[in-house]
C-alpha cells in the first residue's frame, strides 16, 4: 500500500483527500481565469447591442445581435486610415527600435569603453522618471524639428527605450564568452558575432520585447494626442478617445471602437505566444551584472 | 575595429541622446528654478494639500496593489506551473489584461463600476448589500483603482514567475516528495527560496510601476479629473497636470523629483535587503 501511495505522490496527487482539494482548486483558478477575461467578454457583449438596451445587467440578452454598430462606428471614424497610421507607426517603430536597441545593449554588453559603468547606471536612473515627464521636452524638439503632425513625430521618440535596453544587457550578457573569443579566433568581426550569434541565440528575448514594443506602442494615446493636429493623422487609441467624448454615453459605439482596438493585439500576443514564457530575463543576470 | 566604432555610435548616439532629454528634463527646469525661484517650488510642492494627497495615494497603492499582485500572481503561476494541461488554456486568460489597452479595458470597468447598471452593484444587491458608488463617491475612488490596477498588473506578474518557476530543477522538488513532504511544506521550503530573486525583481519593478500609476487613473475615471473630488489623484498624475493643463514646469520637475527621490530610497532599501538575504 504504502508503495502505490508514494508512486502516486511522485505522479502529481498527494493524498487521496488531496485530489479533491485540487479539483476544487482547479476549478477556483478556471473562475478567476474566467473572472479576468469578463470586462472583455462585456465589451463584446455591448458592443452588439442595440443603443437603448446597454445597461441591462443581462450579459446575453434576448434582442438580437446589433452588428450594425461596428458600421456606425466604421462610417463616424475613418477607421482605415487610423489604422493604417496606428500599423505603420508601430512598424516602423518597433523595427528600427528593436535594431537600435539590440545594438545599443550589445555595446554595453562586448565592449568596454569609457563610462560604461556611468551610462548604464544612468540608463537605469531613465527607468524611473516617469514617462509623462518626457512629453513637453519631447514635444518641444519634435516641433523644433518641425515635425508635427508628420509620421515621423509619432514613431521616432519611442524608438529607444531604457528598459528594452537593460533588459537586452540582462539577456546578452548570459551569452558565454567564449562564444565570442571563438568567433574571434575565426576571424569574424564583431558585427558578425552580433548578427550571426548573439541575435539568433537570443531571439526568444527579442521576440517578446518586440511584442512588448508593440503593445506599447498600439496602445499608446497620450503622445500622438499631443503630436496630431489633423484627424488624419490619429491612430485608433486617439480615435477611441476621440469618440469617447463626441459620442459621450453611447457605449456600445465605445465598445465596439474598443473590440476593434484591442482584437489586433490578442491576435499578435497568440502568434508569439510560444516564446512568450522562455523569454523573459531572470533575476540571476539581473544580479550579475549589478 | 570599425565595425566596432560603427556599433558603439549608433548604438549609443540615440540611448545618449534620450538620455540627454531626460537630463534637459531634469537639469534645464532645475537650473531655471534656481536662478528664478530657488528651491520654492520644492516647498511649494511639499505644501500642496494636492500634493500631499497624491503622495499619500502613490503610497497608497503601493502597500495595496504591489502586495495583493504578488501574492495572487505567484499563487495563480504556482498553479499554471503544477497544472501544465490547464496551464495551456488558462494562460491567455490571465496574460489578456497585459495586451489590451488600458482606455479599452477602463471603459468596460467603468462600465462594470457604473453605480446604477454596472456588475459590482448587481452582485452586491444580489448579496443583500447597500449600492456603493465606485467611482462617483470620494470613499470608493481608491479601492476602485486598486482593484483595476491589481487586474491591469496581475498577467506581468504571473509572466515573471512562471519563468522563475521554469529555472528552478525539478529534482529537489521530487526528492521532498519521496521523503513524504507534502505540497505546502515544499512550497514553502524549497519553491520559494529558490524564487527568492525572482521575488525581490518583481517586487522592484511592480514598486516602481505602482509609482508609476497613471493611465489607470486617467483611463478609469475619463481623463478630466482623478475621480470624484481628485481622491484618486496619485504622484504621476499630478505632475501631468502641472505640465500639462497649468504649465507649471517647475513645480511639475520638483513633484517629479520628488517622488522620484521617494521611489529610488524604496528601491535602494529593497536592494540592500535582497543584499542582506543572500539573494
Amino acid at each position: 500500500m504504502r508503495g502505490t501511495n508514494e508512486n502516486m505522490w511522485i505522479k502529481g496527487f498527494s493524498k487521496p483527500t488531496g485530489r479533491w482539494a485540487g479539483l476544487l482548486l482547479d476549478i477556483f483558478v478556471c473562475a478567476l481565469g474566467a473572472a479576468m477575461l469578463f470586462p472583455f467578454l462585456w465589451m463584446a457583449a455591448i458592443s452588439l447591442r442595440p443603443g437603448d438596451q446597454t445597461m441591462s445587467p443581462q450579459l446575453l440578452s434576448s434582442f438580437p445581435l446589433e452588428w450594425s454598430n461596428y458600421r456606425t462606428v466604421w462610417e463616424t471614424l475613418p477607421l482605415l486610415r487610423y489604422f493604417e497610421n496606428s500599423l505603420l507607426v508601430m512598424a516602423t517603430s518597433v523595427l528600427f527600435g528593436t535594431i537600435v536597441t539590440i545594438c545599443a545593449a550589445f555595446a554595453f554588453t562586448h565592449f568596454s569603453f569609457y563610462g560604461r559603468k556611468i551610462l548604464l547606471a544612468a540608463l537605469l536612473g531613465t527607468l524611473m522618471i516617469p514617462e509623462q515627464l518626457l512629453l513637453i521636452p519631447n514635444y518641444m524638439t519634435v516641433a523644433g524639428l518641425g515635425w508635427t503632425d508628420r509620421y515621423a513625430a509619432l514613431a521616432v521618440p519611442w524608438m529607444t527605450n531604457a528598459f528594452a535596453v537593460f533588459y537586452l544587457v540582462q539577456v546578452f550578457s548570459a551569452v558565454p564568452r567564449e562564444y565570442r573569443f571563438a568567433a574571434r579566433a575565426d576571424g569574424a568581426k564583431p558585427s558578425a558575432f552580433l548578427w550571426k550569434v548573439v541575435v539568433p541565440l537570443c531571439k526568444p528575448s527579442i521576440l517578446t520585447l518586440a511584442l512588448l514594443k508593440s503593445i506599447a506602442n498600439w496602445n499608446a494615446y497620450l503622445w500622438p494626442l499631443i503630436v496630431t493636429n489633423s484627424k488624419e493623422m490619429r491612430t485608433l487609441p486617439v480615435g477611441l478617445l476621440a469618440l469617447s467624448t463626441e459620442a459621450g454615453t453611447s457605449y456600445e459605439l465605445l465598445m465596439a471602437m474598443s473590440v476593434i482596438l484591442v482584437v489586433p493585439m490578442v491576435f499578435l500576443y497568440f502568434i508569439v505566444q510560444k516564446h512568450l514564457v522562455q523569454a523573459v530575463p531572470s533575476a540571476e543576470n539581473l544580479k550579475n551584472e549589478s | 575595429m570599425p565595425a566596432m566604432m560603427i556599433v558603439a555610435v549608433f548604438g549609443l548616439y540615440p540611448v545618449i541622446q534620450a538620455f540627454d532629454l531626460s537630463l534637459h528634463v531634469r537639469y534645464d527646469y532645475y537650473r531655471n528654478l534656481v536662478f528664478e525661484r530657488g528651491w520654492d517650488n520644492f516647498s511649494f510642492v511639499f505644501q500642496d494639500p494636492e500634493f500631499r494627497l497624491a503622495l499619500r495615494n502613490t503610497l497608497l497603492l503601493i502597500v495595496s496593489v504591489v502586495p495583493a499582485s504578488m501574492v495572487a500572481s505567484l499563487a495563480i503561476a504556482y498553479f499554471l506551473h503544477t497544472r501544465r494541461l490547464l496551464s495551456r488554456w488558462l494562460q491567455p486568460a490571465f496574460f489578456l489584461p497585459l495586451v489590451a489597452s488600458v482606455l479599452a479595458a477602463a471603459l468596460a470597468w467603468r462600465w462594470l463600476f457604473h453605480t446604477e447598471y454596472g456588475l459590482a452593484n448587481a452582485t452586491f444587491a444580489g448579496l443583500g448589500l447597500p449600492a456603493v458608488g465606485w467611482l462617483t463617491s470620494p470613499e470608493w475612488a481608491m479601492p476602485s483603482l486598486v482593484l483595476f490596477s491589481v487586474w491591469h498588473s496581475l498577467g506581468y506578474n504571473v509572466l515573471l514567475f512562471l519563468v522563475g518557476l521554469q529555472a528552478i530543477p525539478p529534482q529537489y522538488d521530487r526528492a521532498a516528495r519521496i521523503d513524504g513532504a507534502s505540497r505546502w511544506p515544499r512550497f514553502r521550503r524549497i519553491t520559494l527560496p529558490m524564487l527568492r530573486r525572482v521575488l525581490y525583481y518583481v517586487s522592484i519593478v511592480s514598486v516602481v510601476h505602482a509609482f508609476m500609476t497613471f493611465d489607470e487613473v486617467f483611463a478609469l475615471f475619463g481623463g478630466e479629473r482623478a475621480g470624484p473630488m481628485d481622491r484618486a489623484l496619485t504622484v504621476v498624475y499630478y505632475v501631468f497636470r502641472k505640465f500639462y493643463s497649468e504649465s507649471e514646469y517647475g513645480i511639475a520637475s520638483a513633484a517629479a523629483y520628488a517622488g522620484f527621490l521617494l521611489v529610488f530610497a524604496l528601491t535602494l532599501v529593497q536592494l540592500k535587503m535582497s543584499d542582506r538575504r543572500g539573494g
